[in-house]
């Protein structure tokens, strides 16, 4: 799952979208440095920055919380305010899209 | 032990210190300290019902086995796999007859008291544990013998083909990423990245490829009963499809909680068990499409399950677990929004809600609410038919509502009560303001990153893995 989708969220979600009001980051869960740069490495992802929650701090409580959601890749858009405006369900950029576009369009 | 790792199909390799089976990544296991039990509520807590009975439960007590395949062994005796070796087991009592002790193999299959493993050791003839012949390949996810074949699924080396001998190699099946085999006659199921692929293979040495078709997901376990075919997808669930001349038709799905990795139809291809990591499902595939009946939490983790008459044996990690379906007859109450034993999380802004509820039961279902002060909509008596959903429209002070009563009449859920919450992590929560260690490709310095340096902006997240 994530081999095919943590570089297509750049080509497919963040280029499309191309606001730089938008800032976008890909957040690795539960590995350390080594893993995720590897990883990244192989699939060359650009131009976005990769967080490392290494102990889960914040992708614990939507996994704790959150029923029926693919655990991975988990996608959150927070808009102006800091409030959650949408959680995936499963990989779906469309919905994805319209949500960061939607979050864009409120002052 | 209960090992609660967060589930994805991915196929990259896994990390260091992890092993891959079925697509999950789990920890390389004897020499290595067990994770801590976290505590994450999981679909056990849910008010589904339990139609199913667990009529034993064995911990099994020689050895290290986590048990992570099974399959019919003889008559009397299922076989079962795993890291530390091969157990045969009773299929009434769960008593283990024989083990053997020290391989590491994680798929079986198995006829007439012969069996074959594959895994991370070279595949093997049992129970002499003997090495086929000929061997020369990287890694084996799957392995199948039906008369005198032998299928050994070798992600991109191909379908091997061998005698049931192991002694020679007779052909091979050109693959992308093959997961897994069946064999049944002179025909081969094969799943093959994306793909379940339907072989001729009368002569070995030349297969024939007679249909394929695209699966809702990614596959990685298949069983196949007459013209009756099921395939484990994308981690969700079961696709059912039947074989109309020669041609693969799918039938449906049947989703279940947690991550369906394996599943097996019983010998009369009308039913079918699922086992996920956090539940067994029974599903009725004898109709036009799957209808998921019944659920039961497993004793440990299910890895596996070989179902019989009416019954599934579970590869229950490190138990060994034998259910039975033949008692159900009842609807099936399934709340979507539930989670977290009977509390529902609610968008903390909500001044209505709508408490969705669905039948997944073989029986008609009715269903009715008891509202606490404060809050007001139907109650009901609503009537479900199988496998269709409802909702009841509540409005008022939801979040404090503690205490709402669901009655129905599936056979074991009488009566769930229900805690609305609101969400800290849901839609319309505020997020806690993240602050990490974070880096850019090809770069690789670390630096700290602040969403508070972002205020005003809107912030998307992907959380990911390499596994």
């Amino acid at each position: 799952m994530c081999s095919l989708e943590v570089p297509d969220i750049t080509q497919s979600i963040i280029e499309r979208v191309n606001d730089p009001e938008l800032t976008a980051w890909l957040v690795n869960v539960g590995e350390d440095f080594g893993t995720a740069y590897s990883f990244i490495d192989t699939l060359e992802v650009r131009g976005l920055p990769i967080l490392l929650d290494e102990d889960q701090t914040y992708y614990r409580p939507y996994a704790m919380e959150v029923p029926g959601y693919a655990p991975f890749p988990l996608q959150v858009v927070i808009d102006r305010k800091g409030e959650i405006v949408y959680l995936s369900k499963q990989y779906d950029v469309d919905a994805a899209v319209a949500a960061i576009e939607a979050a864009l369009a409120e002052d | 032990m209960r090992l609660l790792l967060l589930l994805s199909a991915c196929q990259t390799p896994c990390s260091e210190g992890f092993a891959k089976a079925d697509g999950v990544c789990y920890p390389i296991a004897s020499e290595q300290e067990e994770p801590e039990e976290e505590v994450i509520p999981s679909v056990l807590d849910l008010p589904y019902g339990d139609g199913i009975t667990t009529f034993y439960q064995e911990s099994i007590t020689q050895g290290f086995y986590e048990v992570m395949d099974a399959s019919d062994f003889d008559e009397t005796q299922v076989i079962m796999i795993g890291q530390g070796g091969a157990l045969l087991v009773d299929r009434d009592s769960g008593a283990v007859s024989q083990a053997w002790d020290g391989v590491r193999l994680l798929k079986v299959d198995a006829q007439d008291g012969i069996a074959v493993g594959a895994g991370s050791e070279q595949p093997m003839l049992l129970p002499e544990f003997r090495p086929l012949q000929a061997w020369n390949l990287d890694r084996a996810e799957d392995i199948a013998i039906y008369d005198d074949l032998i299928a050994v699924a070798a992600r991109t080396q191909g379908v091997q083909l061998f005698n049931a001998a192991g002694t020679n190699r007779l052909g091979n099946i050109a693959t992308d990423d093959a997961w897994a085999v069946e064999l049944q006659g002179t025909r081969a199921l094969v799943i093959d990245d994306r793909d379940l692929e339907f072989w001729e293979l009368s002569d070995p040495a030349n297969p024939v490829l007679v249909d394929s078709v695209k699966l809702a997901g990614e596959g990685r376990d298949i069983s196949w009963v007459g013209d009756r075919v099921a395939v484990a997808v994308g981690g969700w669930g079961g696709q059912v499809l039947n074989i109309e001349s020669d041609t693969l038709v799918s039938a449906g799905l049947a989703i279940m909680p947690g991550s369906v990795l394996n599943l097996s139809l019983e010998p009369n291809g009308e039913w079918l068990w699922l086992a996920s990591w956090e539940a067994v499902g029974v599903a009725w595939v004898g109709g036009e499409e799957p209808i998921v009946v019944a659920h039961e939490p497993p004793g440990q983790s299910a890895m596996a399950v070989i179902a019989g008459e009416g019954r599934g044996y579970i590869a229950d990690w490190m138990t060994l677990t034998g259910m039975d379906r033949t008692g159900l007859t009842s609807g099936e109450l399934h709340l979507s929004q539930v989670h977290a034993g009977d509390i529902l999380m609610v968008d903390p802004r909500a001044e209505s809600l709508e408490l969705e509820v669905t039948n997944w039961g073989p029986a008609p279902l009715e269903i009715s609410l008891e509202l606490p002060s404060g809050l007001s909509g139907d109650v009901g008596p609503i009537t479900l038919a199988p496998n269709s959903s409802d909702s009841f429209s509540l409005t008022g002070a939801i979040v404090d509502a503690p205490g709402v009563r669901l009655f129905t009449d599936d056979a074991d859920e009488e009566m769930v009560e229900l805690d609305f919450r609101a969400s800290a992590t849901g839609v319309g929560s505020t997020h806690p303001e993240i602050s990490l260690q974070g880096f850019e490709w090809p770069d690789g310095g670390l630096q700290p990153y602040n969403s508070g340096d972002h205020a005003g902006e809107v912030l998307f997240l992907a959380y990911w893995t390499s596994w």
